[in-house]
Protein backbone atom coordinates (compact mmCIF):
# COMPACT_ATOMS: atom_id res chain seq x y z
CA UNK A 1 0.00 0.00 0.00
CA UNK A 2 2.76 2.43 0.98
CA UNK A 3 4.78 1.27 -2.05
CA UNK A 4 1.86 1.95 -4.41
CA UNK A 5 1.43 5.40 -2.89
CA UNK A 6 5.15 6.11 -3.26
CA UNK A 7 5.06 5.04 -6.93
CA UNK A 8 2.02 7.20 -7.73
CA UNK A 9 3.60 10.20 -6.01
CA UNK A 10 6.90 9.72 -7.76
CA UNK A 11 5.52 9.21 -11.28
CA UNK A 12 4.40 12.54 -12.78
CA UNK A 13 0.73 12.47 -13.83
CA UNK A 14 -0.03 14.56 -16.90
CA UNK A 15 -3.67 15.37 -17.37
CA UNK A 16 -4.95 14.43 -20.82
CA UNK A 17 -5.80 17.45 -22.95
CA UNK A 18 -9.20 17.69 -24.58
CA UNK A 19 -10.33 20.32 -27.08
CA UNK A 20 -13.82 21.21 -28.33
CA UNK A 21 -14.78 20.23 -31.89
CA UNK A 22 -16.24 23.44 -33.37
CA UNK A 23 -18.71 21.73 -35.72
CA UNK A 24 -20.23 19.66 -32.89
CA UNK A 25 -20.20 22.22 -30.11
CA UNK A 26 -22.60 25.00 -29.23
CA UNK A 27 -22.48 27.98 -26.90
CA UNK A 28 -25.81 29.78 -26.61
CA UNK A 29 -27.27 32.61 -24.59
CA UNK A 30 -30.92 33.36 -23.89
CA UNK A 31 -32.01 36.98 -23.51
CA UNK A 32 -35.39 38.17 -22.28
CA UNK A 33 -36.50 41.13 -24.41
CA UNK A 34 -39.73 42.91 -23.49
CA UNK A 35 -40.86 39.73 -21.78
CA UNK A 36 -40.05 37.53 -24.79
CA UNK A 37 -37.16 35.07 -24.89
CA UNK A 38 -34.67 35.06 -27.72
CA UNK A 39 -31.74 32.71 -28.17
CA UNK A 40 -28.40 33.79 -29.57
CA UNK A 41 -25.13 31.96 -29.98
CA UNK A 42 -21.41 32.46 -30.36
CA UNK A 43 -20.23 30.92 -33.59
CA UNK A 44 -16.52 31.05 -32.78
CA UNK A 45 -15.18 29.74 -29.48
CA UNK A 46 -12.80 27.12 -28.17
CA UNK A 47 -12.70 25.12 -24.95
CA UNK A 48 -9.70 23.25 -23.66
CA UNK A 49 -9.90 20.84 -20.75
CA UNK A 50 -6.95 19.26 -19.01
CA UNK A 51 -8.51 16.25 -17.34
CA UNK A 52 -7.25 13.21 -15.45
CA UNK A 53 -9.84 10.92 -13.88
CA UNK A 54 -7.49 9.80 -11.09
CA UNK A 55 -6.48 13.34 -10.11
CA UNK A 56 -9.58 15.47 -10.68
CA UNK A 57 -8.15 18.39 -8.75
CA UNK A 58 -5.37 18.84 -11.31
CA UNK A 59 -7.96 19.39 -14.06
CA UNK A 60 -8.36 22.78 -15.65
CA UNK A 61 -10.81 24.35 -18.06
CA UNK A 62 -10.04 27.23 -20.40
CA UNK A 63 -12.65 28.72 -22.71
CA UNK A 64 -12.02 31.49 -25.21
CA UNK A 65 -14.95 33.13 -26.99
CA UNK A 66 -14.88 35.48 -30.00
CA UNK A 67 -17.52 37.99 -28.93
CA UNK A 68 -17.73 39.39 -32.46
CA UNK A 69 -19.17 36.04 -33.53
CA UNK A 70 -22.29 36.56 -31.39
CA UNK A 71 -25.48 36.32 -33.43
CA UNK A 72 -29.20 36.31 -32.66
CA UNK A 73 -30.18 35.46 -36.25
CA UNK A 74 -31.41 39.00 -36.68
CA UNK A 75 -29.56 41.76 -38.50
CA UNK A 76 -31.15 44.40 -36.24
CA UNK A 77 -30.30 42.62 -32.99
CA UNK A 78 -26.80 41.58 -34.11
CA UNK A 79 -25.94 45.17 -34.91
CA UNK A 80 -27.32 46.33 -31.56
CA UNK A 81 -25.43 43.86 -29.36
CA UNK A 82 -22.05 44.73 -30.87
CA UNK A 83 -22.46 48.38 -29.89
CA UNK A 84 -20.59 50.22 -27.18
CA UNK A 85 -23.40 50.08 -24.63
CA UNK A 86 -23.68 46.30 -25.11
CA UNK A 87 -20.79 43.93 -25.92
CA UNK A 88 -18.61 46.69 -27.41
CA UNK A 89 -17.06 43.87 -29.38
CA UNK A 90 -14.72 46.20 -31.25
CA UNK A 91 -12.96 47.12 -28.01
CA UNK A 92 -13.45 43.77 -26.27
CA UNK A 93 -13.42 41.11 -28.98
CA UNK A 94 -12.68 38.25 -26.58
CA UNK A 95 -14.30 36.79 -23.50
CA UNK A 96 -12.83 33.92 -21.54
CA UNK A 97 -13.15 31.59 -18.59
CA UNK A 98 -10.21 30.09 -16.71
CA UNK A 99 -10.65 27.65 -13.86
CA UNK A 100 -8.53 27.78 -10.73
CA UNK A 101 -10.14 24.83 -8.97
CA UNK A 102 -11.81 21.68 -10.25
CA UNK A 103 -13.65 18.96 -8.37
CA UNK A 104 -16.14 16.17 -8.80
CA UNK A 105 -19.59 16.61 -7.25
CA UNK A 106 -21.49 13.61 -8.62
CA UNK A 107 -21.21 10.63 -10.93
CA UNK A 108 -20.99 12.81 -14.06
CA UNK A 109 -21.11 16.18 -12.32
CA UNK A 110 -18.15 18.43 -11.77
CA UNK A 111 -17.55 21.96 -10.64
CA UNK A 112 -15.01 24.28 -12.24
CA UNK A 113 -14.36 27.34 -10.11
CA UNK A 114 -12.56 30.20 -11.71
CA UNK A 115 -12.82 33.58 -13.34
CA UNK A 116 -14.85 34.75 -16.29
CA UNK A 117 -13.80 37.85 -18.14
CA UNK A 118 -16.30 39.73 -20.32
CA UNK A 119 -16.02 43.29 -21.65
CA UNK A 120 -12.92 43.82 -19.56
CA UNK A 121 -14.64 42.87 -16.30
CA UNK A 122 -13.40 39.85 -14.35
CA UNK A 123 -15.84 38.02 -12.09
CA UNK A 124 -15.51 34.85 -10.06
CA UNK A 125 -17.63 32.05 -11.39
CA UNK A 126 -18.61 28.58 -10.18
CA UNK A 127 -19.38 26.60 -13.31
CA UNK A 128 -21.25 23.30 -12.86
CA UNK A 129 -20.44 20.78 -15.56
CA UNK A 130 -21.83 17.52 -16.82
CA UNK A 131 -19.00 15.42 -18.23
CA UNK A 132 -19.10 12.00 -19.82
CA UNK A 133 -16.42 10.18 -21.77
CA UNK A 134 -17.31 7.78 -24.55
CA UNK A 135 -14.17 6.24 -25.97
CA UNK A 136 -12.09 9.04 -27.46
CA UNK A 137 -14.89 11.58 -27.25
CA UNK A 138 -16.08 13.60 -24.28
CA UNK A 139 -19.42 15.35 -23.90
CA UNK A 140 -19.18 18.47 -21.77
CA UNK A 141 -22.32 20.45 -21.05
CA UNK A 142 -23.86 22.84 -18.59
CA UNK A 143 -25.67 26.09 -18.10
CA UNK A 144 -25.25 29.11 -15.91
CA UNK A 145 -27.17 32.33 -15.39
CA UNK A 146 -25.12 35.49 -15.57
CA UNK A 147 -26.23 39.02 -14.82
CA UNK A 148 -25.34 41.26 -17.73
CA UNK A 149 -25.15 44.27 -15.48
CA UNK A 150 -22.19 42.70 -13.60
CA UNK A 151 -20.15 43.12 -16.77
CA UNK A 152 -21.42 46.55 -17.77
CA UNK A 153 -23.41 45.08 -20.64
CA UNK A 154 -26.40 47.35 -21.34
CA UNK A 155 -25.43 50.58 -19.64
CA UNK A 156 -27.07 53.97 -19.27
CA UNK A 157 -30.71 53.91 -20.36
CA UNK A 158 -30.53 50.10 -20.64
CA UNK A 159 -29.52 49.58 -17.02
CA UNK A 160 -33.04 48.76 -15.85
CA UNK A 161 -34.19 45.16 -15.71
CA UNK A 162 -37.53 45.87 -17.35
CA UNK A 163 -36.80 46.30 -21.04
CA UNK A 164 -34.01 43.76 -21.46
CA UNK A 165 -33.66 41.56 -18.39
CA UNK A 166 -30.44 41.39 -16.41
CA UNK A 167 -30.45 37.61 -16.19
CA UNK A 168 -28.96 35.91 -19.24
CA UNK A 169 -28.96 32.15 -19.43
CA UNK A 170 -25.76 30.78 -20.93
CA UNK A 171 -25.71 27.15 -22.02
CA UNK A 172 -23.16 25.02 -23.75
CA UNK A 173 -22.97 21.56 -25.22
CA UNK A 174 -19.47 20.64 -26.33
CA UNK A 175 -18.05 17.60 -28.01
CA UNK A 176 -14.41 17.30 -27.04
CA UNK A 177 -11.65 15.21 -28.53
CA UNK A 178 -8.28 14.27 -27.10
CA UNK A 179 -5.33 16.21 -28.40
CA UNK A 180 -1.68 15.60 -27.67
CA UNK B 1 -80.55 46.54 -31.39
CA UNK B 2 -77.54 44.24 -31.59
CA UNK B 3 -77.76 42.82 -35.10
CA UNK B 4 -78.08 44.46 -38.49
CA UNK B 5 -81.45 44.82 -40.16
CA UNK B 6 -82.23 45.62 -43.79
CA UNK B 7 -82.34 49.28 -42.92
CA UNK B 8 -79.90 49.76 -40.06
CA UNK B 9 -76.57 48.75 -38.52
CA UNK B 10 -76.81 46.81 -35.29
CA UNK B 11 -74.86 47.87 -32.24
CA UNK B 12 -72.10 45.27 -32.75
CA UNK B 13 -71.34 46.44 -36.28
CA UNK B 14 -71.34 50.06 -35.23
CA UNK B 15 -69.13 49.57 -32.19
CA UNK B 16 -66.68 47.41 -34.12
CA UNK B 17 -66.51 50.10 -36.80
CA UNK B 18 -65.76 53.04 -34.54
CA UNK B 19 -63.49 51.22 -32.09
CA UNK B 20 -61.42 49.87 -34.93
CA UNK B 21 -61.35 53.26 -36.65
CA UNK B 22 -59.90 54.81 -33.49
CA UNK B 23 -57.39 51.97 -33.05
CA UNK B 24 -56.30 52.21 -36.67
CA UNK B 25 -55.62 55.93 -36.51
CA UNK B 26 -53.79 55.43 -33.23
CA UNK B 27 -51.72 52.64 -34.78
CA UNK B 28 -50.62 54.76 -37.73
CA UNK B 29 -49.51 57.54 -35.38
CA UNK B 30 -47.87 55.13 -32.91
CA UNK B 31 -46.08 53.21 -35.64
CA UNK B 32 -44.72 56.32 -37.35
CA UNK B 33 -43.61 57.87 -34.04
CA UNK B 34 -41.95 54.76 -32.64
CA UNK B 35 -40.22 53.96 -35.91
CA UNK B 36 -38.60 57.39 -35.96
CA UNK B 37 -37.07 56.94 -32.49
CA UNK B 38 -33.49 55.90 -31.93
CA UNK B 39 -33.00 52.44 -30.46
CA UNK B 40 -33.94 52.75 -26.78
CA UNK B 41 -36.03 51.04 -24.08
CA UNK B 42 -38.83 53.49 -24.95
CA UNK B 43 -38.75 52.46 -28.60
CA UNK B 44 -38.80 48.75 -27.71
CA UNK B 45 -41.73 49.28 -25.40
CA UNK B 46 -43.75 51.36 -27.88
CA UNK B 47 -43.07 48.81 -30.61
CA UNK B 48 -44.33 46.04 -28.32
CA UNK B 49 -47.57 48.02 -27.95
CA UNK B 50 -47.74 48.76 -31.68
CA UNK B 51 -47.33 45.08 -32.55
CA UNK B 52 -49.75 43.97 -29.83
CA UNK B 53 -52.48 46.39 -30.94
CA UNK B 54 -51.77 45.44 -34.55
CA UNK B 55 -52.34 41.75 -33.91
CA UNK B 56 -55.43 42.62 -31.88
CA UNK B 57 -56.76 44.51 -34.93
CA UNK B 58 -56.01 41.47 -37.09
CA UNK B 59 -58.03 39.28 -34.75
CA UNK B 60 -60.85 41.85 -34.47
CA UNK B 61 -61.00 42.20 -38.24
CA UNK B 62 -61.20 38.44 -38.64
CA UNK B 63 -64.07 38.39 -36.16
CA UNK B 64 -65.67 41.24 -38.08
CA UNK B 65 -65.41 39.30 -41.34
CA UNK B 66 -67.26 36.40 -39.77
CA UNK B 67 -69.85 38.84 -38.42
CA UNK B 68 -70.26 40.43 -41.86
CA UNK B 69 -70.89 37.05 -43.50
CA UNK B 70 -73.56 36.10 -40.99
CA UNK B 71 -75.06 39.58 -40.72
CA UNK B 72 -75.59 41.15 -44.13
CA UNK B 73 -75.12 44.89 -44.33
CA UNK B 74 -78.28 47.00 -44.47
CA UNK B 75 -79.56 47.75 -47.97
CA UNK B 76 -78.25 50.93 -49.53
CA UNK B 77 -80.35 53.99 -48.74
CA UNK B 78 -83.30 54.07 -51.22
CA UNK B 79 -82.54 56.07 -54.36
CA UNK B 80 -78.81 55.35 -54.34
CA UNK B 81 -77.39 55.20 -57.86
CA UNK B 82 -75.80 52.01 -59.12
CA UNK B 83 -72.33 53.56 -59.45
CA UNK B 84 -72.41 54.74 -55.82
CA UNK B 85 -73.36 51.26 -54.70
CA UNK B 86 -70.47 49.72 -56.67
CA UNK B 87 -67.98 52.30 -55.42
CA UNK B 88 -68.99 51.69 -51.83
CA UNK B 89 -68.78 47.89 -52.16
CA UNK B 90 -65.34 48.16 -53.76
CA UNK B 91 -63.86 50.64 -51.32
CA UNK B 92 -65.23 48.79 -48.30
CA UNK B 93 -63.83 45.50 -49.58
CA UNK B 94 -60.48 47.21 -50.10
CA UNK B 95 -60.57 48.52 -46.53
CA UNK B 96 -61.28 45.04 -45.18
CA UNK B 97 -58.38 43.61 -47.21
CA UNK B 98 -55.98 46.35 -46.05
CA UNK B 99 -56.88 46.03 -42.38
CA UNK B 100 -55.98 42.33 -42.65
CA UNK B 101 -52.94 42.73 -44.94
CA UNK B 102 -51.26 45.48 -42.92
CA UNK B 103 -50.90 43.59 -39.61
CA UNK B 104 -50.09 40.42 -41.60
CA UNK B 105 -47.21 42.21 -43.31
CA UNK B 106 -46.07 43.46 -39.92
CA UNK B 107 -46.19 39.94 -38.48
CA UNK B 108 -44.24 38.62 -41.46
CA UNK B 109 -41.68 41.42 -41.11
CA UNK B 110 -41.21 40.73 -37.40
CA UNK B 111 -40.79 37.02 -38.08
CA UNK B 112 -38.22 37.55 -40.83
CA UNK B 113 -36.29 40.05 -38.70
CA UNK B 114 -36.47 37.61 -35.80
CA UNK B 115 -37.37 40.21 -33.19
CA UNK B 116 -38.62 38.58 -29.98
CA UNK B 117 -42.28 39.43 -29.34
CA UNK B 118 -44.95 38.51 -26.80
CA UNK B 119 -48.47 39.87 -27.31
CA UNK B 120 -48.87 42.50 -24.57
CA UNK B 121 -45.76 40.93 -22.99
CA UNK B 122 -47.91 37.93 -22.08
CA UNK B 123 -48.65 35.62 -25.01
CA UNK B 124 -45.65 34.19 -26.89
CA UNK B 125 -46.38 34.94 -30.54
CA UNK B 126 -45.16 32.45 -33.19
CA UNK B 127 -42.90 33.39 -36.08
CA UNK B 128 -44.33 32.75 -39.53
CA UNK B 129 -41.02 32.00 -41.20
CA UNK B 130 -37.33 31.42 -40.58
CA UNK B 131 -35.11 34.48 -40.03
CA UNK B 132 -34.32 36.15 -43.35
CA UNK B 133 -32.89 39.66 -43.47
CA UNK B 134 -33.80 40.14 -47.14
CA UNK B 135 -37.43 39.16 -46.65
CA UNK B 136 -37.49 41.35 -43.55
CA UNK B 137 -36.78 44.38 -45.72
CA UNK B 138 -39.35 43.30 -48.31
CA UNK B 139 -42.13 42.95 -45.73
CA UNK B 140 -41.14 46.24 -44.13
CA UNK B 141 -41.59 47.99 -47.44
CA UNK B 142 -44.98 46.27 -48.00
CA UNK B 143 -46.07 47.29 -44.50
CA UNK B 144 -45.23 50.95 -45.15
CA UNK B 145 -46.76 51.08 -48.62
CA UNK B 146 -49.97 49.37 -47.54
CA UNK B 147 -50.35 51.94 -44.76
CA UNK B 148 -50.02 54.75 -47.30
CA UNK B 149 -52.69 53.05 -49.41
CA UNK B 150 -54.92 52.77 -46.34
CA UNK B 151 -54.57 56.47 -45.58
CA UNK B 152 -55.59 57.35 -49.16
CA UNK B 153 -58.59 55.04 -48.93
CA UNK B 154 -59.53 56.43 -45.52
CA UNK B 155 -59.58 59.97 -46.93
CA UNK B 156 -61.93 58.79 -49.68
CA UNK B 157 -64.05 56.88 -47.13
CA UNK B 158 -64.39 59.90 -44.80
CA UNK B 159 -64.98 62.31 -47.68
CA UNK B 160 -67.69 60.01 -49.09
CA UNK B 161 -69.39 59.73 -45.69
CA UNK B 162 -69.43 63.51 -45.32
CA UNK B 163 -70.69 63.87 -48.93
CA UNK B 164 -73.60 61.54 -48.17
CA UNK B 165 -74.37 63.45 -45.00
CA UNK B 166 -74.03 67.09 -46.02
CA UNK B 167 -74.57 67.03 -49.78
CA UNK B 168 -76.95 64.15 -50.43
CA UNK B 169 -78.45 64.62 -46.97
CA UNK B 170 -79.19 60.89 -46.74
CA UNK B 171 -79.00 58.58 -43.71
CA UNK B 172 -75.74 56.79 -44.64
CA UNK B 173 -73.61 58.37 -41.92
CA UNK B 174 -76.51 58.60 -39.48
CA UNK B 175 -76.97 54.84 -39.70
CA UNK B 176 -73.35 54.18 -38.73
CA UNK B 177 -73.62 56.70 -35.92
CA UNK B 178 -76.82 55.06 -34.74
CA UNK B 179 -78.76 58.32 -35.01
CA UNK B 180 -81.84 57.09 -36.81
CA UNK B 181 -84.84 55.58 -35.02
CA UNK B 182 -86.46 52.21 -35.41
CA UNK B 183 -85.58 49.05 -37.35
Amino acid sequence: MVAVLAVSLAAPVFAAKWRSIPADSSLEFVVTFEGAESTGKFEIFSAELGFEAERIDTSSLHVVVDVRSATMSSADLDEAISEKTWFDSAAYPQADFNSTMFRQTGKQEFLAQGEVSIKGVVQELDLPLNLSIRGDRMELSGNITLSRIDFGIGTGEWESDSSIAHAVDVRFKLLMQKVD
Amino acid sequence: MLRNTTASWGRISRYLHWIMAALLIGQVLLGRYANALERSPEKLNLMMWHKSIGISLLLLMSARLVWAWTNPAPSPVPGTAAWIRSASRLSHAALYVLVIAIPMSGWLMNSAKNIPFRLFRLVPWPNLLKPDAGLGRVFESWHNQLVTLLLVLLCIHVAAALWHHFYRRDTTLKRMLGWQEGP
